[in-house]
């Protein structure tokens, strides 16, 4: 009978360890995680599922070649599948019935799964796993940087900034409050043209402001202000870059905290210390500010927060800080980007599978680290054999969030062991399915998750 | 729209998504399989319009000359009638120009015009307007970047904005109090601070006391402002330079070629023109130039002198060359008949206006007359740049705060420049057009800039589309900058096809190009 033909085809291939058809991240799981006593609640809730929206549940579990037949059947199939596989994990069906899935429109849902793979493009296979993963638009936005980082990243380790700069989506400050913030630009450096960004809550004045009043005080007792360094491996992006602008001001709504995204120079046109002087620069500019000043104890409550390169950047500011006295509240490392000589486990496995390939890590390394130096350089591995200890350093609390389909996470979680090795304050927040650049957008559970934590982290002080 | 996305800068409709996500593999794998795919895409490939994502990857699929996907398609939900993306396919053969003269270089290589009007969803079958989006039309935001604070800067500030204030509620006695105050105040400040309240100051006095207009200056001594401001600081030279490069690609295989300068002044914007046309493959075109001016106070011909010395030039260079000056009190006193246009199979023709429709909005109905004039005249291309501010709301406190944030971050970018008597005659130049914003009324009242969006919008509703400006001409801006700028911070910028300079991350002025709506639609 062609149900059960299907449902044991669909079993030999995960026996076989064949992810071939679209199904295939679903059926790596069947096995892994059982829940023998929930049995039952897996069932109900497929069938819920099913009613729900029969034909996209039931083409994650079917070669695309069989899909238009078996239509007719989904119900019996479905069925048959639950019986045939016993250890269907509760997040299979979990996920399958996330947001992250399904979609308002069944049919997108149905395109992105049917897209054909050829047995042999192992590319193919590599993009439709991520799009598993992410909702599509945020599948759309993260490829779309992909490609177009591919074309500015030249084989000589030089870069087309030119054409960086034209395809970047910029956003200018804006003085006049949008959804509770504003923001306003400052040269805090005019030797090195150094800028930063400032946001602020608007706090219900609903007006714009002015040259007058764009510094006024702070009014809370207490209010962070998290000193943010915007991602894109030491080449990309700006402080003024939407997606950034776009993830400070909902970090300003979120925890209630100015934020100071600073525009540090960019590697391969400025190398290894460029980027961490500049923060230090605008660390100092901050610390200094009297409008910044929390009334409790006049003193400005800074945290540092960044991603990707931005959190590498924290962690060099950080130790920057506390050695020259300045303190720091907190540092908060999003996907951080670590690295070092060694090839790692995560690095070889996720190759090239959700939008990273270790290849390019290399070029971004090659582009900022000084010539001549290698991943092991204390930049790059700060626990690494030219790393430097930090035990006895009054380091500041550190918040690691690690993408589990991040490459690099072996390394971001060495860093984290190092900083507890040296008897430091380490949270780590591991999110197992998250790809790169989830929190650029808000529609998916990592985001939530992740924003939660950081409103606690730079709340802790608060009355 | 999603409207995720769009927050972040894309535009991409949410039922496209699927079909967007599907280019994106199609070009990942193609520029695994082309030979130097990358490089190509990279270095010879003009960009247009990068917010656009479906377009940008169709042109770059285009350019690789992929083969349809070996998969039959999709079946599609959205109608397939609105997917009306045209392309022409542009071969740019021509090699890149040894000319070290970096004044113009038409980049070689492929460019695939995407003709942006034709995307789906500011076309509809009947009407070939462009709908502006919502996000531009919004005039509401305020742009400021700062250079450092400077804390005993605040007073003044304050003081000025007391008493623009006092001046919008009629109070005319405590505004002059203050204004008196402003001067006291401004001496003990230092750098552009001091000048920008020193020139806001004595046009908010002027304008309290009524002493105004200024008398008018004689047109050398506001040429010479210009020349100043030229070589001061890039804006001038950045809207010449944008605004050439849209012209010389339309006249891409044109033999005769017309322009049509609505703002001729001192005419340096087209000795540059004419060297790259001179240096075109296959020779110059023959180059007519129609330059539009308002009457000189003595009487004297300017406009005949800037003709003469342009046509010396075209001597040296070998174009032939033909001039013809006109004077006109407004440009809404023209009208195409008096322009003595030719058949447009024989001449094309562009026309340019850099910083001078803003002064039509003074009058109503003038502007909309103007473009009118330009339908008729049917050009292949309208190149317009402007201030990229809003200086003409109803209200004038509005106004007030509006340009004295524009004008202190134009006055902070030329701080950095050297040459002190340069840098004198350009303030000097901008302190005329604050004078202007903040003292005058009526039609008396010119400098009206309004935004890049409020643009759009007015040129949408006369008929026109946007030609894209694409990444060789930023790239060269860019070049040119680097090159020329006297100055740190200057950047240029893409928004959705037009090209902006600003100082640091706040745009300046705004460089677009317009053509006929009815154009927007070529079958190949």
């Amino acid at each position: 009978m062609v149900i059960s033909e299907v449902s044991s085809a669909a079993k030999q291939c995960y026996e076989e360890g064949k992810v071939q058809n679209c199904g295939g991240e679903l059926l790596k799981k069947i096995g892994r995680v059982s829940c023998p006593n929930k049995r039952e609640e897996n069932k109900m809730e497929f069938e819920e599922g099913l009613l729900a929206h029969p034909s996209t549940f039931f083409l994650s579990f079917t070669p695309h070649t069989l899909s238009p037949l078996l239509l007719f059947f989904p119900f019996f199939f479905l069925v048959a599948v639950i019986l045939n596989s016993p250890h269907l994990s509760c997040e299979v069906v979990r996920a399958c019935f996330s947001s992250q899935f399904l979609t308002s429109d069944p049919s997108l849902y149905l395109r992105s799964l049917s897209f054909p793979i050829p047995m042999a493009e192992s590319n193919q296979l590599n993009l439709n796993e991520s799009k598993m993963v992410v909702p599509l638009n945020m599948w759309v936005l993260i490829s779309n940087f992909k490609l177009a980082y591919n074309l500015l990243r030249r084989p000589d380790g030089t870069f087309n900034r030119d054409l960086a700069e034209f395809l970047d989506r910029k956003v200018p400050a804006n003085a006049s409050p949008v959804d509770g913030v504003f923001s306003f630009d400052v040269v805090v450096e005019r030797e090195t043209s150094l800028l930063s960004r400032i946001y602020r809550p608007d706090e219900g004045e609903n007006h714009a402001r002015t040259l007058v009043d764009i510094e006024k005080p702070v009014t809370s007792e207490v209010i962070p202000v998290i000193i943010f360094f915007h991602g894109g491996s030491f080449a990309h992006s700006s402080a003024d870059s939407a997606i950034y602008d776009t993830l400070c001001r909902r970090l300003v709504g979120i925890c209630n905290a100015v934020v100071v995204s600073v525009n540090y120079r960019r590697a391969p046109e400025n190398r290894y210390p460029c980027a961490y002087d500049d923060g230090w620069t605008a660390l100092q500019w901050v610390s200094s500010r009297s409008w910044l000043q929390s009334r409790k104890d006049k003193k400005v409550h800074i945290y540092l927060a960044g991603d990707s390169s931005g959190g590498n950047i924290v962690h060099h500011v950080a130790r920057k800080a506390v050695e020259s006295g300045v303190e720091v509240m907190g540092n908060i490392l999003l996907n951080p980007l670590f690295g070092g000589e060694e090839r790692t486990e995560s690095e070889k496995r996720l190759d090239g599978k959700y939008f990273v390939r270790i290849q390019d890590r290399d070029w971004y390394w090659r582009a900022f680290l000084p010539e001549g130096e290698n991943k092991d350089h204390e930049a790059c591995n700060p626990f690494g054999p030219k790393g430097r200890s930090l035990e006895g350093i009054p380091f500041p609390k550190s918040l690691i969030v690690v993408a589990g389909l991040d490459l690099v996470q072996d390394w971001q979680l060495a860093y984290a062991k190092g900083l507890e090795k040296a008897g430091q304050n380490v949270k780590l927040l591991y999110l197992e399915q998250a790809t790169i650049g989830f929190y650029l957008l808000p529609n998916n559970e990592h985001f939530s998750t992740v924003m939660d934590e950081i409103k606690s982290f730079v709340s802790s002080d608060r009355s | 729209m999603d409207e995720l996305l769009a927050v972040v800068g894309y535009k991409v409709r949410s039922s496209d998504m699927a079909e967007v996500a599907q280019k994106l593999e199609q070009l990942e794998e193609a520029m695994g399989n082309a030979r130097d795919g990358i490089s190509q895409l990279s270095n010879d490939t003009v960009h247009f319009n990068p917010a656009d994502i479906s377009n940008w990857l169709e042109t770059m699929i285009n350019n690789l000359d992929v083969p349809p996907p070996p998969h039959p398609p999709l079946p599609q939900q959205h109608s397939e009638t609105e997917s009306s993306t045209i392309t022409t396919s542009v071969d740019r053969a021509f090699e890149d120009s040894s000319s070290s003269d970096y004044d113009l270089k038409a980049i070689a290589g492929k460019a695939i015009y995407t003709t942006a009007a034709a995307t789906a969803d500011s076309l509809s079958p009947s009407s070939k307007r462009v709908k502006p989006s919502p996000a531009e039309s919004s005039s509401s935001t305020r742009p400021l970047v700062l250079v450092d604070s400077q804390e005993n800067g605040i007073r003044l500030v304050h003081t000025l904005m007391a008493c623009a204030e006092a001046v919008h509620q009629n109070n005319l006695s405590l505004a002059e109090a203050l204004v008196k105050q402003i001067g006291f105040l401004a001496v003990s400040q230092v750098g552009a601070m001091r000048k920008v309240a020193t020139y806001f100051a004595e046009a908010l006095a002027r304008r309290i006391y009524g002493l105004y207009p200024e008398n008018p200056i004689h047109h050398s001594f506001s040429d010479m402002l210009q020349i100043h401001f030229y070589e001061t600081c890039p804006y001038l030279k950045f809207a010449h330079f944008t605004a050439n490069q849209a012209i010389l690609e339309a006249f891409q295989g044109k033999n005769r070629v017309h322009v049509i300068d609505f703002s001729m002044n001192q005419g340096m914007q087209w000795p540059a023109l004419m060297q790259a046309l001179a240096l075109r493959p296959g020779g110059p075109p023959a180059f007519r130039l129609t330059g539009i001016g308002p009457p000189a106070a003595d009487n004297s011909d300017h406009l005949q002198e800037v003709g003469w010395k342009l046509a010396q030039l075209a001597e040296t260079i070998h174009v032939e060359f033909e001039y013809r000056g006109f004077v006109a009190n407004s440009l809404a006193d023209l009208d195409a008949s008096m322009l003595e246009l030719r058949p447009s199979e024989t001449e094309a023709v562009a026309v340019n206006s850099v910083f001078e429709l803003h002064k039509l909005l003074a009058r109503p109905g003038a502007v909309e007359k103007v473009l009118s004039v330009v339908r008729q005249i049917r050009p292949e291309i309208v190149t317009v740049v402007e201030q990229e501010a809003n200086h003409n709301g109803p209200g004038f406190l509005d106004r007030f705060t509006e340009s004295l944030h524009y004008y202190s971050t134009m006055f902070d970018s030329l701080e950095g420049s050297v040459n002190s008597q340069d840098k004198v005659m350009s303030e000097v130049y901008l302190g005329k057009q604050i004078c202007n914003v903040v003292a005058c009324e009526g039609v008396d009242r010119v400098e009206r800039h309004e935004t890049l969006g409020q643009w759009r919008t007015r040129f949408g509703s006369a008929g026109f589309t946007p030609v894209h400006l694409g990444s060789n001409a930023f790239k060269q801006a860019s070049m040119l900058l680097a090159l020329f700028a006297g100055g740190d911070g200057y950047r240029v910028e893409e928004n959705n096809g037009c090209l902006m300079l600003g100082w640091h991350t706040r745009p300046l002025i705004a460089t677009s190009a317009w053509q006929l709506a009815t154009k927007s639609v070529v079958a190949h």
